[in-house]
């Protein structure tokens, strides 16, 4: 002889999922929402956010990176190739400074090793391309990047500056 | 017309009639960039948003209002503008996709490709 569950049975029978089921989603349907309107409205970012590398010049315009090749030689994937030579004027700076974007993990080590604060990742992250060769950055392009975004990595810089 | 059309069946054609009207319930307009887009927050500053004037096309918002837009620091470019120097350049957008996209060099879609040195073309007699 079986012993029947009473309880049980009288919440299968009076829909007792169905009803807490539906009390769920209407608890959701009238809370705040937590989605953003995108690309209207846009996530938080820190000022340390690591997004689309840069290399930036001196406020006279004269180009930072001295090629000391300390990036290239901390990249935990690899990912910068840097070519040297000593310019017209004798100073040293880089005639190749390539980082290949589809390596890259963005885990900032590069700009932690800088002495000249030349390669930095800035706060751009919309840099989604539909081809794999568009993402094999160059030195100009590098610079280009540092003379559009220029004014929000100085920012973001000073407001780290504390916390250094 | 056929902007209203566009406008009730695409997102990303400056906005959407639902963000239109929450725009005019909610917006206080905060400032305007260079590219006509106007940026908007809501009344206790728990939402910032942009209006795009034209595509809505995230990567349209320059380095002056990222930060601002992003939450990254508080006082709009409005207020305390950034420090410029002068060999700035204007923004781009994610120019991913058209004929001014990004090229490497030695990428075929460059205007000139590199001059190859490490094969001698074939030219037949």
């Amino acid at each position: 002889m079986t012993q029947i569950d009473y309880t049980r049975a009288a919440k299968y029978f009076l829909f007792a999922d169905f009803f807490k089921a539906f009390g769920l989603g209407l608890k959701y349907m009238f809370s705040p929402k937590v989605t953003v309107n995108y690309p209207h409205e846009k996530g938080p970012l820190s000022p340390r956010f690591r997004g689309e590398h840069a290399l930036r010049r001196y406020p006279n315009g004269e180009e930072r990176c001295i090629a000391c090749k300390l990036c290239e030689a901390i990249c935990p994937a690899q990912a910068i190739t840097i070519d040297a030579e000593p310019r017209e004027d004798g100073s040293r700076r880089t005639t190749r400074y390539d980082i290949d974007m589809t390596k890259c993990i963005y885990c900032g080590f590069c700009q932690e090793a800088c002495p000249v604060d030349a390669i930095v990742e800035g706060p751009n992250f919309e840099f989604a391309t539909e081809t794999r060769e568009e993402l094999f950055y160059d030195k100009q392009k590098l610079l280009d990047n540092g003379e559009r975004w220029e004014a929000a990595i100085a920012k973001n810089l000073e407001l780290d500056a504390p916390y250094r | 017309m056929l902007d209203f059309l566009k406008r009730a069946v695409t997102w990303w054609n400056g906005q959407t009639i639902g963000t239109q009207i929450f725009t005019a319930r909610n917006g206080e307009k905060v400032g305007e960039d260079g590219q006509g887009n106007i940026f908007y927050r809501n009344a206790d500053d728990t939402k910032r948003w942009v209006i795009y004037n034209g595509e809505a096309e995230a990567s349209r918002v320059e380095a002056e209002w990222h930060g601002w837009l992003h939450r990254t620091w508080d006082e709009p470019p409005t207020d305390r503008p950034l420090v410029h120097k002068t060999w700035e350049k204007p923004h781009l957008p994610n120019l991913t996709g058209s004929p001014a996209a990004y090229a490497p060099a030695g990428s075929i879609r460059r205007v000139e490709p590199a001059e190859r040195s490490d094969y001698e073309a074939w030219s037949p007699e």
